[in-house]
């Protein structure tokens, strides 16, 4: 049964991945979803954080979560780190080192 | 020179090359799919399993808490299908690069096709099918490997969930998206995303990942047409 819905979901995402690299579906595309596009990475990438964040939590749960204050020491990492492995491995620091802080 | 510097070969390892910070990155996240599965019932093959076929985090992490939970078949699909629709517009942005591919090229592209690898080929504006080969398959065995890490883990390590290891993919994330942002709209766009996302997912609406970003990439869309931003 675990099997069956291993491969199950293979099939899905790889639908999901595979669909609109199809050259015979054919896709026009107005402007404006053009455009939109050049935004995908970063509010896509953002939007996945949010669960992350919120963990058990709910809203007012944010203001006491080790991870938000986490992740806005890493956007200053962002900012002032230009090399991107860096910044992640300082942000990761920071992190283990609040929650230490925190016991 | 300029000929040596293009080769396919070469192509296929600068790939690799710039894909193995992302690697280390989700290092703790595929150790946590390995033992979060080991821990909630799956057998080491099956653990080993997702990562092989399936191949996205996310989604390994939800199916696994969703079988634990003892949801349904067609509901874990269904989750399965809203959740990972990020991939239909990774699969639309890199269209115009990967659809001319013959078939034996496009069905490999689309099976690498994860989050970090859509990041990375943007990023880079490398789409060509060498590089995004290198790129993918380095990091789809280094995945591979972590969950098998992972697995080993869940058996020495107790309470492995306590070291809060899913931080790193929100540290990885935000490391890739803060230099995106160079105007007003993508600014707008990633905060309208994080706000929609916080609280959709507090809501439990499914597919609030999806829902979040696309609202957020059309506000920035409004905002860049209203300040005459050059799109």
């Amino acid at each position: 049964m675990i099997w069956l819905l291993i491969f199950t979901l293979a099939g899905i995402v790889f639908f999901n991945r595979y669909l609109l690299l199809e050259p015979r579906l054919p896709i026009r595309l107005p402007n404006v979803v053009r455009q939109a596009l050049q935004y995908s990475a970063p509010c896509l990438l953002t939007a996945i954080c949010g669960p992350i964040l919120l963990g058990d939590t709910d809203l007012s749960g944010l203001a006491s979560n080790p991870y938000s204050y986490a992740a806005l020491f890493s956007i200053a990492c962002a900012l002032v780190i230009k090399n991107m492995l860096l910044s992640v491995l300082v942000s990761l620091a920071g992190f283990y080192a609040l929650l230490y802080l925190l016991g | 020179m300029s000929d040596l510097a293009t080769s396919n070969p070469q192509r296929f390892c600068l790939g690799a090359a710039h894909i193995l910070p992302l690697c280390l990155a989700v290092l703790p996240w595929g150790i946590l799919a390995g033992s979060m599965a080991v821990s909630h019932g799956f057998s080491p093959w099956q653990s080993i399993g997702l990562s092989v076929f399936v191949f996205a985090g996310a989604a390994q992490l939800v199916t696994i808490s969703m079988v634990a939970a003892g949801s349904g078949f067609i509901a874990i699909c269904l989750t399965i299908l809203i959740i990972t629709a990020q991939h239909l517009l990774y699969a639309l942005i890199l269209r115009e690069h990967v659809s001319s591919l013959p078939l034996q090229k496009r069905l490999p592209v689309a099976f690498l096709l994860t989050d970090e690898l859509f990041a990375l080929s943007v990023g880079k504006r490398s789409y060509d099918f060498a590089y995004l080969m290198g790129a993918g398959l380095c990091f789809y065995l280094a995945w591979i490997s972590f969950t098998v890490i992972g697995v080993l883990l869940a058996a020495s390590v107790p309470n492995l969930a306590d070291y809060h290891l899913d931080f790193s993919i929100v540290a990885t994330f935000i490391a890739i998206v803060v230099p995106m942002i160079k105007r007003v709209s993508s600014l707008v766009g990633v905060v309208v995303a994080l706000l929609l996302s916080l609280v959709l997912s507090s809501l439990a609406v499914s597919g609030a990942i999806v829902i979040a970003g696309l609202l957020g990439m059309f506000c920035a869309v409004g905002v860049a047409r209203w300040r005459g931003e050059a799109l």
